[in-house]
């Protein structure tokens, strides 16, 4: 499923709008910033916005009120947006993640940037890759974001239940020493929200099929579509929205991973490499544990259910992606397909083809009989009341 | 002894009315126990195909469950695991009864499949295309019910062996277990379409059986069914006193 | 009771049993035979889909999902979603995406966001889009008109009223232009009326080139030549009475001080050239 904007959006709204309305004591501590560089005269109109050159959507509209309240509710504007110092602003350049953002980060005393993670996430999978070695069509690639935006900071009253009592008696053990209550609230909020996740496990899945769905996208890159995930159990605990139910990152980035710093299956400080798979499936170290008598032989099985590349190592050619260079997935599916992975493959497709075969003959057999028996019953109910 | 009597006396304006009527007999397809095996067997045969199939259900319906999805799918998973363990513990009583029970082992007798059914399916869709006048004569197995009852042990099996494969999956190999899964979902399609279109129209659309067969529920049918469908064993039975002691019931018994 | 008893032990397949019932009609028979088999003959098509085409939920979205270059741009405009762009940042309220059923006509047309061509300014005049109807900057009062004035008119009945809850941008309502008819009744200013604008959008797509042009320029004949500009309203006792309209005084002030007015002269200073005429010279 594509991940739609609207949808995004209409999360963020209900999300932010619950906050708004639910906050008592814990949360009204926090209003908007002082907007001591006025953008805020313009950008707090709601109708403010425009279409680019591109055609794209732009919208240039800012609640001050729930952006207080966000992950980066502590930052000027100008923070980020570096450098934008004309009106109108004709030297906007685009938002980088890596800039330091003259917070104090408290555990180095340096100032704070998304440079640590920006580093790891380019050297992953998802990366771009290096001058060395750079990935084709960079542009598919996600960039940060793709999957982040500016959230609503939920306070542990969400977790358990939507009392506000909890965070009131948590904060009230905060302030005796931290008498700087805003602060302490914010140290609040930011940990708290840490301590969940933001998104349900049906986000997370449509999320990462937003693209990973995309055949013609994936084969270019030499991956197949993981539409094939919907065709495990563990799609069906989604589907259904059980807590804790197995979504992509639940195998791909268990505990001790990050999401930033995903590897190839090859690599062995991935989650998903053959030596780590009891640990994930099991997982290890979670609140969780999903299968904690994994066996070796259980754990290194396939997950998703067999998908293009292994037909095309089977020299099916005609299941590769059309209209798009298949030369990087061909490739692939040869390396990485073993003799096992094939044989699997085609027992499994000879049973089902089995039944494709069975089950029409069976049932035609049947309807065929019966329905033959039920107009000889008609015949013979007529016969016997023209007898009468 | 007693009852008998009463229902005589209440039943009395019925029998002057119809007078032949009185010495209708009764003959019994399925004694009490095999009522009983039938019953659980079918309950937990739907229980298990809509907790089953439930899992197929596309997302954007299963998306309208809202927050009671992860209630349903618990009851749902409780449901199918209890319905299934039921359902092959019967299936062990059925193995038991027809071993230990002497209507058992005249079941599994009658049951077994013998060269007379493979002639009477050839007569029968000789019948049906009107080559034949009259349609074969029955025992008390006809093919039909033999298909169907061998189809039954086998679809039985194939599942218990898959669901429990799958039930205690992190013993198996990923391979056997896809296996598994893969046969578990195929032969869950081909045991509920033979259900629907062999044993539903068998029950429920047949002309005379409209809208149910109750013989699940009596274990008896009249004389004249009797005459129909199972001719060979009308006879059999009429000729034979011991097999009269076993399947026939008179109405007021 | 003991008859009952006794019928439902034994009594049930009999024939005389059945006498006793009352035997449904016909057409009761049919009625329940179809509502019996119907589900399950659906159930089993459903259950041969599962088999022979397993993936035709996720192929819908797969089609959805093409890349632009094979499906032509304006195909993927039109599969373009929602109000909130993907990839937007911030967050997003629900000023953004909220329905506004009585809206200026206007809009069926040139969207949300209809000013594009002054560049630097267009982001600005957009969110006037917000509270103003179009009208009231694109429908010039004459200078001695003495029945034009303006009324707020909700977003989601249309009623009218002289003040609304709210501000910086976020009213239930926007204002719109009125006129007071020979009648003493009070109309909303329409430039383009109801019914020929719905005449356009049925027949437009029957126009040759040439009658788009005709129709075009028929269609935006009370349109003003000149639009208000703003520091026509953003000064002193300007085209626009804030304070009739309920602004608070410091907010007018606020809207009519060197602030904002200094801001637009500083636009038409330096960010204007002299060829793009606003009409206010």
């Amino acid at each position: 499923m594509r991940l739609s904007a609207f949808m995004i959006g209409t999360i963020l709204l209900v999300t932010a709008f619950w906050l708004v309305a639910g906050s008592g004591t814990a949360m009204s501590a926090t209003e908007a910033l002082p907007d001591t560089e006025n953008c805020l005269f313009c950008h707090r109109y709601p109708g403010m916005g425009r279409f680019d050159e591109s055609g794209a959507k732009r919208i240039f509209y800012v609640n001050d009120q729930l952006f207080a309240r966000s992950n980066h509710g502590k930052l000027k504007c100008t923070n980020c947006h570096v450098g934008l110092d004309k009106i109108p602003h004709t030297d906007v350049k685009k938002v980088d993640c890596t800039t330091q953002c003259h917070l104090t980060e408290p555990s180095t005393d340096r100032e704070f940037s998304h440079s640590n993670m920006v580093n790891k996430y380019m050297a992953s999978v998802h990366g771009a890759g290096d001058a060395d070695n750079p990935k084709p069509f960079p542009e598919d690639l996600p960039t940060c974001k793709y999957c982040h935006q500016n959230k609503v900071q939920m306070p542990m009253a969400g977790l358990w239940g939507k009392s506000e009592a909890l965070a009131n008696e948590t904060l009230s053990r905060c302030v005796g020493c931290h008498t700087k209550h805003p602060w302490a609230q914010n140290f609040y909020l930011h940990f708290t929200h840490r301590m969940r996740r933001v998104r349900s496990q049906q986000e997370i899945v449509a999320l990462c099929t937003s693209c990973h769905e995309d055949s013609e996208k994936m084969a270019r890159h030499g991956l197949e579509s993981i539409a094939t995930f919907k065709d495990t159990f563990h799609w069906n605990l989604v589907k259904y929205g059980v807590k804790d139910a197995p979504d992509c990152i639940s195998c791909h980035v268990p505990v001790g991973y990050t999401t930033h710093d995903i590897r190839p299956k090859t690599d062995p400080a991935s989650s998903i490499n053959t030596f780590n798979r009891i640990s994930t499936c099991s997982n290890q170290g979670g609140i969780q544990s999903c299968h904690p008598g994994a066996t070796a032989g259980f754990a290194t099985g396939r997950v998703h259910a067999y998908g293009t590349k292994v037909q095309v190592a089977a020299g099916k050619t005609n299941a590769v992606v059309e209209g798009v260079d298949n030369t990087l997935l061909i490739e692939r599916a040869g390396k990485e397909m073993t003799e096992e992975e094939i044989f699997r493959h085609t027992v499994l497709s000879y049973i089902r083809l089995f039944y494709k075969v069975f089950i029409p003959l069976v049932v035609g057999f049947m309807f065929y009989h019966q329905w033959m028996d039920f107009l000889a019953a008609l015949r013979r109910r007529r016969k016997s009341r023209k007898a009468k | 002894m007693e009852e008998a009597a009463v229902a005589e006396k209440i039943d009395e304006p019925r029998e002057e009315t119809l007078p032949a009527e009185q010495q209708k007999l009764l003959f019994v397809r399925l004694n009490k126990p095999e009522r009983w095996q039938h019953t659980v067997f079918m309950g937990c045969f739907i229980v298990l195909a809509v907790t089953g199939f439930m899992l197929k259900i596309p997302e954007d319906i299963v998306q309208k469950l809202g927050g009671f999805g992860e209630t349903v799918f618990f009851i749902r998973s409780l449901l199918h695991r209890i319905a299934g363990t039921v359902m092959i513990l019967t299936a062990i009583y059925h193995l038991f009864y027809l071993v230990f029970h002497p209507a058992g082992r005249r079941w599994l007798f009658d049951m077994l499949p013998r060269p007379k059914d493979l002639f009477d399916l050839v007569h029968n869709m000789l019948y049906f295309i009107n080559v034949k006048k009259e349609p074969p004569e029955f025992d008390r197995f006809s093919y039909k019910h033999k298909m169907e009852y061998g189809a039954l042990i086998l679809g039985t099996t194939l599942m218990s062996v898959t669901g429990l494969l799958l039930w205690s999956e992190w013993r198996w190999s990923k391979f056997i277990l896809d296996i598994s899964a893969l046969v578990h979902g195929m032969e869950a399609v081909l045991a509920c379409l033979a259900i629907i279109v062999w044993h539903m129209y068998d029950i429920h659309f047949k002309f005379h059986k409209s809208p149910v067969d109750d013989v699940w529920i009596t274990g008896v049918i009249d004389e004249e069914e009797m005459k129909e469908e199972h001719l060979l064993h009308y006879r059999k039975i009429m000729a034979d006193p011991r097999l009269q002691e076993i399947y026939i019931k008179r109405e007021n018994q | 009771m003991k008859k009952d008893i006794i019928k439902r032990v034994i009594g049930r397949s009999g024939p005389g049993g059945q006498k006793d019932r009352k035997p449904p009609s016909k057409t009761a028979k049919l009625v329940i035979k179809t509502a019996f088999v119907l589900p399950i003959i659906l159930f089993a098509l459903w259950l041969l889909k599962l088999v022979y085409f397993p993936h035709a939920e996720a192929r819908k979205h797969e089609s959805v999902a093409k890349p632009a270059a094979e499906q032509g741009i304006f195909t993927q405009i039109l599969r373009d979603d929602g109000p909130i762009p993907k990839e937007h940042f911030h967050i997003i309220d629900e000023h953004i995406s909220q329905a506004e059923p009585y809206h200026p006509i206007c809009l069926e047309c040139h969207g949300s966001y209809p000013h594009s061509k002054e560049k630097k300014v267009r982001a600005i005049l957009n969110f006037h889009n917000g509270f103003l109807a179009c009208m009231v900057c694109h429908v010039r009062k004459k200078p001695d008109d003495k029945s034009f004035s303006f009324v707020w008119v909700d977003r989601q009945t249309g009623a009218t009223s002289m003040r609304v809850e709210g501000g910086f941008g976020k009213y239930p309502a926007k204002i719109f232009p009125i006129r007071e008819t020979a009648g003493r009744r009070l109309e909303i200013i329409h430039p383009v009326d109801e019914k020929a604008a719905a005449e356009f959008m049925r027949l437009k797509n029957q126009f040759s080139a040439d009658q788009m042009a005709k129709a075009k320029i028929k269609l935006h004949e009370n349109i003003s030549k000149k639009p208000v500009f703003c520091n026509e309203c953003h000064k002193k006792d300007g085209y626009f009475d804030f304070a009739k309209l309920g602004f608070p005084g410091n907010r007018v002030d606020h809207l009519t001080s060197t602030e904002i007015t200094g801001m637009i002269e500083k636009y038409e200073t330096f960010y204007m050239p002299e060829t793009i005429d606003f009409g206010s010279k």
